[in-house]
Parts: structure tokens; C-alpha cells; sequence
């Protein structure tokens, strides 16, 4: 099962699939909301890597319409004003917060593998 | 011879008459023997010579007469009437003599008692003379006290003490007061009970008859009988009063007492009242006066000072003393005949407000100036404050914006340089260098973007024990490039200091560069930065001041007025953003720390870091 990443920014998206690349798992990747909600719909991906200010429907609105109950992480760069904080927070799905920047993004990448595959499924 | 008798009866006889012709025998003659008067006596020849009629006639005023002796008898008629007329004009003489002398008595009675009227009057003239004397010398001796007195505060006292000692004399008192009405149009009373003057504020109708009762009211004791007195030609309604103990006796004296001098008393206490009045007013306005916020003065036509509200030499122009100048201020209001805003000297901004009076025919003027400075400087300061908010949620969002593809670019040099990327080959050493290059950099930039959020978030910062030199010689890493031209000295010890020292790295950064940047501009390099310490009790406590001297340009004056302020900058435009000192104080002053700099064109600055001794 293949990851997903949502995030507008290029270098983030390409970065993240390389490094989970490096680690042999492969990763999806959308550039906004919308698109983001269409490949769900057609795919069943393992986690979903989720940005919150994006254009074309941000990452809350990708959790209002998104059915599937794949788990979450959210990327972003909280600034503490968030009026959506709340709800990103209540939703189940919802595993982990990172905070962007990243310090090291193979932290990052081995995270989200070691909080969705069991240590016996991994690579 | 024939006997014939005159006979009266003998109760008809009476002493009065003056003679009785008795013809008769001895025992009818010796019925009339106690008879007075006279009795003539015709006797017969035959009892002429008896004994008992002789006897008769010795005892009284008998006459015996023979009855045929008509001629003597005639004689002796006659010398009768003529005795008996005699008798008669004795009488009348006698009586009136008598009646004279009652007369005379009468009038003599009559003349001591005029006299003696007359010395009564006498006498009496001469005590009311006294008494007039007395007076008149009272009288004087109360005017010449009135004259010789200063109408001064206790000008009432004194006068109540006199008049006390003088009523004295005549009655006894237990007060004497005056009832005013004060500026205000509040009723005053003063009084004097002998020893002290009082004064009560109480408004007491003194035309109504039940002054007793109101007196009572106000000082809450019994009060006796109340004698008052309007007094006349005064500018206001006042009433003088006594209280007196015996009034009955005494009450005509009082009132003629007082009558003599309620005139003169009136104008002296008028000329007291409106000098006291007139102090009153004085004092007010001069308070009023030196009460305006602003400098406030009249001045005349020809700019000279008549009146203000602040120091000056007599005679002095106001636009010497408020401006420094030496001719009137073109934007003076008097000059404009407008209220105008102008900068009356350096760094002092005026609203003023003037009017125009006539004095004596000469023109005044009345010029307040309102120092509207500081509001400007608020005004300024507002619209700074403005401008810096704007500019914070502007740069937060930035920073924001600029976050997403840093972490990008770091995420991404990250994951090439990880072998794993390239299982089959390693990157070459210099490519591999190049992008830890590029790593450092975004990781300094993505620092960068953090405190600019933290400062525009106005965190507070954490602060740890640290040494300053220590912080110094981090910066002083960054710093080699634009070192390298400059000697440094550097004398510090027991320099531990409460910082965060990251924003004092910051700090340090933005100053030494300044100086670098500084020394570099006069180009007769190598300049020389010195940092030292220095130990200082100064009115917040102990201090530790860091300096930093360099021999750089320095600053002029103006410069260094605002030089904390955002966006002041001596860089060419773009070069600096003219946040650089601001932020630096900023920091500090988060830190409880303060930045100050002594500087002047040419000579270098001195810039001084305090901080809190620990």
C-alpha cells in the first residue's frame, strides 16, 4: 500500500517520496485539496500526508469530505491561529502533528511507517 | 337829771367796736365790765364819786363823765374817734404792712426758688458739658484709633476689641459681631467675645425680627438680647450687632454710642471688605493665571512682557524668553492676527490662542501657548505603532509563506545527501559539500524566520545564566569576513549575565556589523573595536555594562535622536532596513536589559549594553 503526500510545495512533496523512496516504500503525491480528494476516492493508501493551507481546498475540507478512515498526519506550520485547529484536532483519523519546518525528514518518514505498518510488515 | 340809756343788748356788744356810750345804774355797767372796748360812763353827780364805779373805771378802759358835762363828754367823742381813727389807720397800716411782708415773703420765696432753678440748671449744664466732652473726646480718640489702623487681616479684630473696651464702660456685652455677605453671596458672620475673633458662615436675616432665634440656630447656644445696626453706605447689605447682658438700662447710650460711629465705622469696614475682596480677586486671577498648562502671558504691542505665567526679567520680550530669538516669530499670532500651530524652538511645537484688550489706549494681547509637542510625538508614535503591527502581520505571513519551500529545499538537499538515495553511487565530495552549504543556509534562514515570528508574536523570552564573553565569541564567528580589516580588543571577565542568548547573539551581530560597516565608510581602515565591562550602581541597582567602541563614523546629533527608531538608517537605500538598532533594543528591553550610545560625527560611538548584575 503506497503513501500519500498533499502539500502545494514541490520540494516537499518530491523530498518526501524520495525519502520514503530510500526507505522502499512508494509514495503518491497530490499538489492541493481537490486533487488530493480524487485520488483517495480511486486509491487506498496506507497514510495520507496532509498540509493544511493549500489552494484549491485545504486539508480541513480534505477531512470533511474524505469518507475513508485512513489515517493522517498533518504537515504544516502552525501558527496558532488557526480557526480549524479544533476540528483537525477532534478527528479520529488524525495520528500526528508535524510542525514545518522539518528538522530531519527521515525522522519524519520513519515515523509515519513505524505508526501504520506493524514492525513484522515492514521493509 | 334825766336818765337815759343807750342800751344795747349785752350779747350785741362786741370787742370791735370801737367805743360804747353805757348810761346806766352801777349794776347794769357791771355786766360790761369784761367788754374791751371803750365804754364811756355818764354818771350821775350822785354815784360819780363811788367807789365801786371808780374801781370800775381803773380796771378798764371806763370813762366817767358827769351827766351834764356834755362838753367834755364831746371831748372826749372826739378823742375817742380820733383814738379809734388812729386805732383804725394803725390797723390798716399794720395790716398792710402785713400784707407787704406777706408779699414781700411771697417773693423772696419766689426768687430762692429761681435761684435755685437756676443753679440746678447751672450744675446741670455743666455735667452735660463734661459729658459732651467726654464724648467728643471718646468720639475722637475712636476715630484716630480707626485712622491710624492698617486695614489689614485683623483690621475687624481690633476694631471689636476697641469698641469692646469702650461699651465696656457702659454695659456688659458677650459679643459684638458683623454680619456680611462675601463675594461669593454667602452671609458671614465675625464676632469678637473678648478674648478671640470667630467667624461662622450662616445666612441670618438680620431685617427679621427673630435674629435671636436664627443666632441660636447657628451656634447652637442660648443667645441674649441682640441689638443691631444696619450699616449705611456700605456696597453690600452688613449689619453690625451686640449682644448684650443688661440692655434696658443702657440700651440709649448703646444706640447714641453706636449712631456716632456707624457712619465712619461703615466706610472703613467698606474699604476693608472691598480690599479684601479685591485680594480675593487678585489672588484668583493670578492663580488662574499661573494655572494655564501652557506658557501664557499679555504682552503689548511692541512684544514686551507684562504678565506670565513663567520666569522672566522685567521689561523682557516673549520672544526672547519663549524662543530665543531675537525678533518676533513670523507665525506669531499677533503678527497673523490668527490662532496659529508653529515650532517655537527646537523640538517644541505650539498651538497658541490669543485676544486683544485696550488698557489705558494701548493695545494688549493675551496669548496662551498650548505645548503640543508631546501629542505629536504621540501622534507619531500612534502611527508607528501602526506601521509596526501592519508590518508584523505582514513579515508573519511572510515568514509563513517562506517557511513551505524552505522546508522543501531543506527536505530535499537532505534526502540527496542521504546515501541511500544513491544506493549505487556516492555523491562527489565537492557536490556534497555544496549542498551542506545549501543545508546551513536554509537552516540559518529557517532560524531567521523563527524569531522574526517570535518577535512579531512578542513572546517572552527564556532567559539562562550565560556568559557574555561566551555568546561574543559565537557572533564573532559569523562576524570573520567583516572582521578580518579591524584590530578587536576584548577585556571581559565575570561577565555572566540573565539572556536569552540567542537574541543576544542577534544583538551582538547587528552591532559589531554597524561598527564594521561604520569603519569601513571613513576607509582608513584598520579601525579598532574595543568590548569591555564596567560594574555600575545606578538608581535601578547594579548594573554590568558591556561597551562596544569603535572608531568609525559615528553619529551626528540628529542621527542619534532618532536612532532607535524603526527605519532610521545612514546605509544607502538598500543596504539596511533601519531595523537593525530598533530590533537590537528591542531584544534587550525583552531581556530587561537596555542599549544606549554616546556618539558625534567623525569620533567613533560608544555603544553600552546593560544589564541586571547578577
Amino acid at each position: 500500500m503506497k503513501f500519500l503526500v498533499v502539500d502545494d510545495e514541490v520540494l516537499i512533496r518530491k523530498s518526501l517520496i524520495r525519502a520514503f523512496a530510500a526507505l522502499g516504500y512508494i509514495c503518491d503525491e497530490a499538489e492541493n485539496g481537490l486533487q488530493a480528494l480524487e485520488k483517495i476516492k480511486l486509491n487506498n493508501y496506507r497514510a495520507i500526508l496532509l498540509d493544511v493551507v493549500m489552494p484549491n481546498k485545504n486539508g480541513y475540507e480534505v477531512l470533511l469530505e474524505m469518507k475513508k478512515k485512513t489515517p493522517v498526519f498533518i504537515i504544516s506550520a502552525f501558527t496558532g491561529d488557526d480557526t480549524n485547529i479544533g476540528y483537525i484536532q477532534s478527528d479520529p483519523r488524525v495520528l500526528e502533528y508535524i510542525n514545518k519546518p522539518f528538522d530531519d525528514i527521515f525522522n519524519i518518514v520513519k515515523l509515519v511507517i513505524d505508526k501504520t505498518i506493524p514492525a513484522g510488515a515492514k521493509v | 337829771m334825766n336818765k337815759f340809756f343807750l342800751l344795747p343788748e349785752s350779747s350785741q356788744i362786741k370787742n370791735e367796736t370801737d367805743a360804747y356810750l353805757l348810761i346806766g345804774e352801777l349794776s347794769f355797767l357791771d355786766n360790761f365790765i369784761n367788754i374791751k372796748a371803750s365804754k364811756i360812763l355818764i354818771a350821775t353827780p350822785d354815784v360819780i364819786d363811788d367807789k365801786k364805779l371808780h374801781q370800775m373805771a381803773s380796771c378798764s378802759n371806763f370813762f366817767i363823765t358827769e351827766t351834764d358835762n356834755f362838753t367834755r363828754l364831746s371831748q372826749f367823742l372826739k378823742s375817742i374817734q380820733i383814738e379809734s381813727e388812729k386805732n383804725r389807720q394803725v390797723q390798716f397800716i399794720k395790716s398792710e404792712i402785713q400784707k407787704k411782708r406777706k408779699k414781700l415773703e411771697f417773693l423772696n420765696d419766689q426768687l430762692s426758688d429761681e435761684s435755685e432753678k437756676k443753679i440746678e440748671s447751672l450744675e446741670k449744664s455743666h455735667i452735660e458739658e463734661t459729658e459732651k466732652n467726654k464724648k467728643e473726646k471718646s468720639l475722637l480718640h475712636f476715630l484716630d484709633f480707626i485712622q491710624s489702623e492698617s486695614i489689614g487681616d485683623d483690621f475687624v479684630e481690633s476694631v471689636f476689641r476697641f469698641i469692646w473696651k469702650d461699651l465696656k464702660k457702659i454695659t456688659r456685652l458677650n459679643l459684638i459681631g458683623l454680619s456680611m455677605t462675601t463675594l461669593s453671596d454667602r452671609s458671614k458672620i465675625l464676632f469678637y467675645d473678648g478674648s478671640g475673633e470667630s467667624m461662622s458662615i450662616a445666612g441670618v436675616n438680620f431685617s427679621a425680627t427673630n435674629i435671636a432665634i436664627q443666632l441660636t440656630s447657628v451656634w447652637g447656644r442660648p443667645v441674649g438680647k441682640i441689638m443691631s445696626w444696619q450699616l449705611p453706605e456700605i456696597s453690600r447689605e452688613s449689619y453690625l450687632f451686640l449682644e448684650v447682658i443688661d440692655a434696658q438700662d443702657s440700651q440709649n447710650k448703646i444706640n447714641s454710642y453706636i449712631a456716632e460711629r456707624i457712619a465712619i465705622l461703615s466706610m472703613y469696614l467698606d474699604r476693608w471688605m472691598i480690599e479684601k475682596e479685591i485680594e480675593v480677586a487678585v489672588d484668583r486671577w493670578k492663580n488662574t493665571f499661573r494655572s494655564f498648562s501652557g506658557s501664557t502671558h499679555v504682552v503689548d504691542e511692541n512684544f514686551k512682557i507684562y504678565q506670565s505665567n513663567y520666569a522672566r526679567e522685567n521689561g523682557e520680550f516673549c520672544y526672547k524668553v519663549l524662543a530665543q530669538r531675537d525678533s518676533p516669530c513670523s507665525m506669531c499670532p499677533i503678527i497673523q492676527n490668527r490662532n496659529t500651530n508653529f515650532v517655537i524652538k527646537e523640538g517644541v511645537s505650539v498651538k497658541t490662542y490669543f485676544s486683544q484688550f485696550k488698557l489705558q489706549l494701548k493695545n494688549y494681547f493675551f496669548v496662551i501657548y498650548e505645548d503640543i509637542t508631546k501629542l505629536n510625538q504621540l501622534h507619531s508614535h500612534i502611527i508607528q505603532t501602526e506601521k509596526m503591527s501592519t508590518l508584523g502581520r505582514l513579515g508573519n505571513h511572510l515568514a509563513h509563506e517562506l517557511n513551505n519551500p524552505l522546508t522543501g529545499i531543506k527536505s530535499y538537499v537532505q534526502t540527496i545527501l542521504s546515501e541511500k538515495v544513491t544506493a549505487s553511487a556516492t555523491l562527489p565530495a565537492s557536490t556534497k559539500s555544496d549542498l551542506n552549504e545549501i543545508l546551513k543556509a536554509t537552516i540559518r534562514c529557517q532560524k531567521i524566520i523563527k524569531n522574526f515570528i517570535e518577535f512579531s508574536q512578542k513572546k517572552e523570552p527564556s532567559l539562562e545564566k550565560v556568559r557574555f564573553s561566551e555568546v561574543l565569541q559565537n557572533t564573532l564567528v559569523l562576524l570573520k569576513t567583516a572582521l578580518r580589516s579591524h584590530r578587536l580588543y576584548i577585556d571581559l571577565k565575570n561577565d555572566e549575565i540573565l539572556v536569552n542568548s540567542h537574541d543576544l547573539q542577534q544583538v551582538l551581530f547587528n552591532l559589531i556589523k554597524n561598527s564594521c560597516q561604520a569603519m569601513q565608510d571613513i576607509g582608513t581602515a584598520p579601525g579598532t573595536i574595543k568590548i569591555y565591562q564596567e560594574i555600575k550602581d545606578m538608581q535601578a541597582g547594579a548594573k554590568i555594562l558591556f561597551h562596544i567602541e569603535d572608531t568609525g563614523s559615528g553619529f551626528n546629533e540628529a542621527i542619534l535622536k532618532n536612532i532607535f527608531q524603526p527605519f532610521m538608517t545612514t546605509k544607502v537605500l538598500g543596504e539596511g532596513t533601519g531595523l537593525g538598532l530598533y530590533l537590537s533594543k528591542k531584544l534587550l528591553n525583552n531581556m530587561n536589559a537596555n542599549l544606549k550610545i554616546v556618539s558625534s560625527a567623525n569620533k567613533g560611538a560608544k555603544i553600552t549594553l546593560i544589564f541586571d548584575r547578577l
